[in-house]
């Protein structure tokens, strides 16, 4: 019984210290930042909530859509995420918020699964449950075992990065009141304009991968638990084209999905790509997202019931507090911007 | 199956869990479950080999044992001597006709699988035929399970011991599965009958044998794939300069950490089971010659050869015809060196072409065989000359310089061994007289990883000094108190997960010593 003991009390220990050094030795991502902030915001005021890749909290900023139409939402996105981390991302969301509306990014539908490493800064964050058991173990990502281990306990995949652990510096950098929307003042145009949009009459049969099932899994999970889920394409001149555009608008017809590609309304957003860009019309500056923003905000509220104005509701005046914060913080990048 | 691979991991727990669970009677059978499943696993249909293996040398012992009981019945027969002697002969012939059946038997699966192309492009040069090579996949630990088969019959033969009449016995021990990599070479006496019966669960020794598998990973993925990456540049050719003595010296770092640390693994798992299997190395970097290199290092391969070639070679037929002859001459020391050049060169044949059929490992026994005999040869000239200098050869400065001159001769044999061909050693020369044309920083993907392989080595060291000294590190942890005990476990353990070279972005790289 003894040695019972001394064994337990040395798994325990062991695994504490192997889970320790997981914390410090794994870097911090996007979602390291905008989730915490997340399970902090109060239960069931987010009305809408942003899901995808860098495509949407690059693009989409929820204080912009909070200042213009009171509603609240927040960014849960992370870099080259596809639909398939999204949509595991939302099941864990939606245990925090109950959102009316669900707007997913679908730019990244044709492509095959993302990195593993990519996968990593998804699931790193959802705790270990069955929604994350079901992550790993989903056959369209293949994980080998090894690979398994890192998701279940992160040390195994980061244990390499020994040479960059630092104690010291292990804070959370992110700036809550951006709602999980990363703000970016430069401006870099891009070269090729509005023309990736252009049909040059020769349009190619494109078909969605095997991740535009889960916008499906998603749309069905959000039908049985009535949330409304809106798709959407967030400008960008290099992952999108025209042929996107026709196969992607037509797969959500045949699908019956609400689907807005605003690669097709660049004219009514007023999106300038020599302006309103900061990495050659990839993603959209605070210039190009605000536009975007408003334009989304005011679809949201038109085409969506229940989306309610919260500005003057004194339940929600962190809101407001954290809307001034965004407005010192934004305010003169925009402008500079406009006036370039 | 790989060694560094969670499944390995979850088959050591599961299987010494099982065993201690298991009625003490019974506790073989989860042995052999582990085997099958880890040989079946990792070979599949080539697993029939092995089994070929032992169903020849079982049957081939049992066979053997019954003719010995009739030789040995022949004495209480009342018969004449002459008749007596006749009979005798004719069970020694059949004895010896069955012996070389298992011999065939295994050796021919062995050259058959292992040697085909090398024998093949033989007979085209030889006969100027155009047979088209084959290459086999080679069964997992093939040449190490031939030579533990054929030590079995051919004891058997001797009548150092009877054959068992128990399959499990034989299975047991020609699949044991820690072993199946790269050896150690066991002997049927050694752990034959340990296999077989049952251990009782000894906590502390548990618990010392996680340990020393923990250090053998640490030898394995911490230092050696480390100080890997380095040699494996150096040996592409591209680097010169230093930097060439650098990847020579690396590599012999390397492929110590590595194959000492899988004998801590393979010799620790065995451990769990209650198992003591044969030691594979003692500190073979302090030897003071390269004969007790020898005697040192991959020990089980030394004294297979010693026992099963160097002697019976010695006291041939042929070799004492030789002995005869040399011993004409007058100088006795020069004599008893011609006496060994036969018994010498067996050995050191078989010991290259053991290790592959090119050019290159041949020249490599060859290169220990004419050290071997320059070292026996020069000794008288040696001590002389000592004498003549008034050398104190009992002091510390002396061993070092042995141990030093030892060490440079066991390293110009390890450049041999590891580079691609005999090319590569003309290559090594001409690019190590050329300017430097890296930095070591970048040979090892940067400093932090050279660092840690400086510390690797020289905690190895100093743990190998210990040893040589007498010093049991493991009885010296046991006396300590607890804190202070699971601090040491913990703190190796966190190295070997931390600093180890595994998992994403690492091909869970394959032992060197495992392709033999």
């Amino acid at each position: 019984m003894k040695n019972v003991i001394k064994t337990i009390v040395f798994i325990i220990l062991l695994l504490i210290s192997i889970h320790t050094f997981g914390y410090f030795l794994r870097p911090s991502f996007t979602l390291d930042n905008s989730w915490p902030a997340f399970i902090k915001e109060k239960k069931n005021t987010i009305d809408v909530l942003f899901i995808g890749d860098s495509g949407i909290y690059s693009d989409v900023s929820p204080m912009a859509i909070y200042r213009d139409t009171g509603i609240t939402s927040y960014d849960l996105a992370s870099p080259a995420a596809t639909n398939m981390a999204a949509y595991y991302a939302m099941l864990e969301a939606v245990k925090y918020q109950h959102p009316k509306v669900i707007v997913m990014n679908v730019t990244k539908m044709f492509d095959g699964k993302e990195t593993n490493a990519f996968t990593h800064q998804v699931a790193d964050i959802l705790p270990l449950n069955s929604n994350k058991i079901n992550m790993i173990n989903d056959s369209n990502y293949s994980f080998s075992d090894s690979d398994k281990l890192g998701f279940i306990e992160p040390f195994f995949k980061y244990h390499d990065n020994w040479r960059k652990i630092n104690f010291l510096n292990k804070t959370n950098k992110g700036v809550y009141y951006l709602k999980g929307y990363i703000f970016n003042s430069i401006k870099k145009s891009a070269n090729n304009g509005r023309s990736y949009m252009e049909d040059d009459g020769s349009v190619q049969s494109l078909t969605p991968s095997y991740v535009a099932d889960y916008i499906l899994k998603a749309k069905e999970y959000c039908d049985e638990n009535d949330i409304q889920l809106l798709l959407i394409s967030v400008p960008d001149t290099i992952e999108w084209n025209y042929d996107k555009y026709v196969a992607a608008s037509a797969w959500a017809k045949t699908n019956n999905l609400t689907y807005l590609d605003f690669n097709d309304y660049l004219g009514e957003l007023g999106i300038n790509y020599t302006n309103d860009t900061y990495d050659a019309g990839n993603h959209l500056n605070i210039s190009g997202a605000t536009k975007l923003s408003n334009y989304l905000g005011e679809y949201l509220q038109k085409n969506y019931d229940g989306l309610v104005d919260h500005r003057s509701d004194p339940a929600y005046s962190s809101w407001n507090n954290d809307l001034q914060k965004y407005i010192a913080t934004t305010e003169s990048s925009y402008e500079a911007l406009q006036n370039s | 199956m790989n060694f560094i691979s969670l499944e390995f991991i979850a088959l050591i727990f599961i299987s010494t869990i099982i065993y201690y669970i298991v009625p003490i009677k019974k506790r073989y059978l989860v042995i052999c479950l582990a085997n099958a499943f880890f040989y079946v696993y990792s070979c599949k249909f080539r697993s029939l080999y092995l089994l070929a293996s032992m169903v020849s040398i079982f049957f081939a012992g049992l066979f053997i044992n019954k003719i010995i009981i009739k030789k040995n019945e022949v004495k209480e027969l009342k018969i004449d001597k002459e008749e007596k002697k006749l009979l005798k002969k004719k069970y020694n012939k059949q004895k010896k006709l069955i012996l070389l059946l298992a011999i065939i038997i295994n050796l021919g699966i062995l050259l058959v699988l292992k040697y085909d192309n090398f024998f093949i492009s033989m007979i085209n040069s030889l006969f100027s035929s155009k047979i088209s090579f084959h290459t086999f996949i080679v069964p997992f630990a093939l040449s190490y399970y031939t030579l533990s088969a054929l030590s079995y019959i051919i004891d058997v033969y001797n009548e150092k011991y009877e054959a068992t009449n128990n399959f499990f016995k034989i299975f047991l021990f020609l699949s044991f599965y820690p072993l199946m990599v790269e050896g150690p070479i066991c002997r049927f006496n050694e752990i034959g009958e340990q296999l077989f019966e049952g251990h009782q669960f000894d906590y502390q020794k548990y618990c010392n044998n996680l340990l020393r598998i923990t250090w053998g990973f640490m030898k394995k993925i911490v230092i050696a794939d480390r100080v890997g990456v380095c040699v494996d540049a150096i040996f592409s050719y591209g680097y010169s300069g230093p930097l060439i003595l650098l990847g020579v010296f690396g590599y012999v770092i390397q492929i110590y950490a590595e194959f000492s640390g899988c004998m801590d693994i393979v010799i620790g798992i065995g451990g769990l089971f209650g198992i003591k299997l044969p030691e594979n190395f003692n500190t073979p970097f302090f030897s003071r010659s390269v004969d007790e290199f020898w005697r040192r290092w991959h020990i089980t391969l030394g004294t297979w050869l010693k026992d099963y070639i160097f002697y019976p070679v010695s006291i041939s037929k042929l070799n004492m015809k030789v002995s005869m002859l040399a011993h004409k001459i007058k100088w006795r020391h020069l004599a008893d060196t011609i006496a060994m050049i036969l018994p010498l060169f067996c050995v050191w044949f078989i010991m290259g072409f053991w290790h592959g059929p090119t050019n290159k490992y041949i020249i490599y026994g060859m290169y220990y065989f004419v050290l071997m005999l320059l070292s026996y040869l020069l000794k008288p000239l040696i001590k002389k000359i000592n004498e003549l200098l008034h050398t104190n050869t009992e002091v510390f400065s002396y061993h070092l310089l042995q141990s030093f001159i030892t060490l440079i001769f066991v390293t110009l044999g390890m450049a041999l061994f590891r580079v691609a061909d005999l090319n590569g050693v003309k290559l090594l020369i001409y690019m190590v007289q050329l300017p430097m044309n890296s930095n070591i920083s970048i040979l090892f993907n940067g400093y932090a990883n050279l660092m840690i392989v400086i510390l690797g080595t020289i905690t190895l060291f100093i743990i190998d000094l210990m040893k040589y000294h007498g010093i049991n590190i493991m009885d010296k942890l046991n006396e300590q108190n607890l804190v202070f005990k699971y601090i040491v476990y913990l703190t190796v353990i966190m190295v070997v997960l931390i600093f180890g070279m595994y998992g994403t972005g690492y091909d869970a790289s394959s032992f060197i010593y495992g392709g033999f």
